[in-house]
């Protein structure tokens, strides 16, 4: 009998993590469409002239200058090499993921690790953006807040949300496929 | 915990591990799963088949071992 109980917790939590991770799809989905919405609206708003004589101080003469974008992009090109290497990562942990599918091992340990491993990369990518855009921030404070700063900042601000959900989506994937692992072993293990 | 004790029972009818799995019609690894204790139930079947295969009672071939997990 208490082993039947233990069976029924263990489905149960294996609902409740497929129902968590319809949630985080069905909010990375609608994020991703928001934010793509929000970005292709808000930086034609904000850096047109009528909103930004009314908004913007210390700007430079000429904002949107190929040199003032080299001048932004400059110091960020580090940063960029790490999101790249994280993202690199990422798909190579998925790769192996794919690998242990493709060999009829879809639930096993071996992939809910690999799925938690993708998630805290995300998390690392999310905080190398929050750090990339504090550092930014600082930088606009001495320097002049511009319209190109307004675009860097929403795309920054948007990757740190996809990212944060990407990674809340692994997690939830992760717990699942354990579960569903846990399942599959008591019925493998059942002569 | 339970303990499935099959080597006596397959050395009184002269049987390998093999031919019982064979007879049983489960692998020879989920044999050696049952023989190890890792085995996580048995199906009521299964143990009809075993008792059939070894001419033998649920009793012969089960024992109970108290503390062990």
């Amino acid at each position: 009998m208490s082993n039947r109980t233990e069976a029924q917790r263990k489905q149960y939590r294996l609902s409740v993590g497929l129902r968590a991770m319809t949630v985080a799809l069905a909010v990375f989905a609608g994020g991703v469409m928001v934010f793509a919405a929000a970005t292709r609206r808000a930086v034609p708003y904000l850096t047109s002239d009528e909103v930004w004589e009314n908004i913007a101080f210390r700007c430079p003469s000429n904002p949107l200058s190929p040199e003032r974008w080299e001048e932004i992009l400059s110091g960020h090109r580090i940063f960029t090499v790490i999101v790249l290497l994280l993202c690199v990562a990422i798909l190579f942990r998925f790769e192996r993921v794919c690998a242990q599918i493709g060999a009829d091992n879809s639930f096993s340990r071996e992939n809910a690790n690999g799925f938690r491993t993708m998630a805290w990369l995300a998390l690392v990518t999310a905080v190398v953006y929050i750090v990339k855009i504090v550092l930014y921030a600082g930088r606009c404070l001495s320097g002049g807040f511009d319209r190109a700063a307004v675009v860097v900042s929403v795309i920054y601000g948007s990757m740190i949300v996809l990212f944060l959900i990407f990674a809340f989506l692994c997690r939830s994937l992760s717990k699942l496929v354990f579960n569903a692992y846990e399942v599959k072993l008591e019925n493998e293990l059942t002569i | 915990m339970i303990v499935v004790n099959v080597d006596v029972m397959l050395a009184k009818r002269k049987m390998s591990v093999t031919e019982l799995a064979d007879k049983v019609g489960i692998t020879i690894a989920n044999m050696s799963v049952l023989k190890t204790g890792k085995a996580k139930a048995v199906k009521l079947s299964t143990l009809d088949k075993i008792c059939e295969a070894l001419d033998c009672q649920p009793g012969d071939i089960l024992e109970y071992k108290k503390g062990e997990i």
